[in-house]
């Protein structure tokens, strides 16, 4: 399999508008490519960029087509996420979500993982599924709720602790 | 990474004068992070390191709230990504950061090395060092962007001396991997000595949290130093925390993005970079 251009990575980083990503991806030489198994997505290829010049492993997740021309950034993103997920309804429709969907979604330069307890939740209603979990992320807890429509804007909230509400 | 919860305390010493009620300190465990790594340079626990109420410090009591205490609410607005930190809270960072003597020493280096100033700015996720400038979790507040200063000062040094490996121009894997993570421990040990340092002294102000693998640390050093009958100097405790740091990065922690063991993670970064 092909692997992205660094045309492809850097046109994916300024679509997301995550500066932060777009002041790491400053050059070919800044990262390097990995390829993800991922046998459950079917119609996409998945992409790990790592940076290289960075002091800690950082990295983020692109989702590109199978032909690998054209991508997006789907660390952070939820929108790119939750239209990753609506081309691929065998995630979207299965109960390993919440897993997945955080797996591709989490920002990687942190340690992260779904809490199995309280249980994480999928609601799906008329196209739209919500997604409502708890994650151990930096030492805290905090409770995730994810909305993925079946068209429209998705989104995540974030509510650290119970008090402080941070929408992406 | 365990959820589990420990409790443990230590007592340092006092400096106040005479006439104020020494100042307790205790250490408090929120959480411990058995099988994680250091998430770039953010302290990952709530262990904080903090004066009590009532400790007789009262003038830290009638303070004004300072910057960077508290989280707000629209951080696009307040904390913008990119987007240079308020000079009141870099001030404020560096005025308590110059209470640990390893630390005054490491910014001098710094100073002496490209000048003493340096940008800070907001990060949506994770504390680090890129290219001379630190960015800052704009999701946290001071109580961990101090020690997290104290671990990215020695990246912010190591960058200032050219001694960041590039995985494409080092000919050596051996070479590449052993100064990527000989950097990371070295910060790593800094950030534990510096927190201690910083702890000691009276006048510090800010209620830190520790950094990762404090938790376990503290508790073996202070072991060391009773069966060596003597309180271990900031060296001797780089010393000793270069050593523990190590034994965690090679044998229990992993990265956070992909789980994988330190070495082996930053083995195969030059791996792809020479295919």
């Amino acid at each position: 399999m092909s692997v992205p251009t660094h045309t492809l990575v850097t046109d994916a980083v300024e679509r997301s508008g995550d500066r932060q990503l777009a002041m790491l991806v400053d050059g070919p030489d800044s990262y390097v490519v990995r390829t993800i198994a991922a046998d459950d997505i079917e119609h996409h290829a998945i992409f790990e960029i790592l940076f290289t010049l960075t002091d800690h492993p950082m990295s983020f997740l692109i989702a590109t087509d199978p032909a690998v021309t054209q991508g997006n950034v789907l660390s952070g993103q939820v929108d790119a996420t939750c239209a990753l997920l609506r081309r691929e309804p065998q995630i979207l429709g299965g109960d390993r979500l919440v897993g997945r969907f955080h797996e591709l979604f989490r920002p990687r330069a942190v340690h992260s993982r779904v809490l199995p307890a309280p249980a994480p939740s999928i609601a799906r209603q008329a196209g739209t599924v919500n997604l409502s979990y708890t994650v151990f992320i930096e030492g805290e807890r905090e409770h995730w709720s994810v909305v993925l429509p079946a068209v429209g804007k998705a989104s995540v909230r974030m509510d650290m602790a119970g008090e402080l509400g941070v929408p992406r | 990474m365990s959820s589990g919860y420990d409790v443990l305390s230590s007592q340092t010493q006092s400096n106040t004068s005479s006439t104020a009620a020494k100042p307790s300190w205790r250490t408090e465990l929120g959480g411990s992070l058995r099988g994680m790594s250091y998430s770039q340079g953010s302290a990952a626990l709530s262990t904080q390191v903090q004066k009590q109420e009532g400790d007789g410090c009262a003038h830290e009591h009638e303070r004004d709230p300072d910057p960077g205490d508290t989280v707000p609410g629209d951080l696009d607005t307040n904390r913008p990504v990119g987007a240079a930190i308020p000079d009141a809270i870099k001030q404020r960072l560096l005025t308590e950061l110059r209470r640990s003597p390893s630390m005054v020493t490491l910014l001098q280096e710094i100073a002496d090395n490209g000048g003493a100033d340096f940008n800070i700015k907001w990060s949506a996720r994770g504390n680090f060092q890129s290219n001379g400038e630190i960015s800052l979790d704009r999701r946290r507040s001071i109580t961990r962007w101090l020690p997290s200063m104290m671990h990215e000062l020695n990246h912010l040094n190591d960058h200032r001396q050219g001694r960041r490996p590039n995985p494409r121009t080092t000919e050596s894997r051996e070479e590449f991997v052993n100064t990527k993570m000989g950097n990371e421990i070295h910060a790593h040990a800094h950030g534990f000595a510096a927190l201690i340092e910083y702890s000691s002294d009276a006048a510090a102000t800010i209620t830190a949290s520790a950094p990762a693998g404090y938790d376990e640390f503290l508790p073996e050093l202070r072991a060391a130093e009773e069966a060596a009958g003597e309180c271990f100097s900031s060296e001797q405790i780089m010393e000793f925390a270069e050593t523990w740091l190590e034994d965690k990065y090679r044998n229990e922690w992993t990265t956070s993005n992909s789980g994988e063991n330190y070495y082996d993670y930053w083995g195969a970064a030059w791996d792809r970079a020479h295919p």
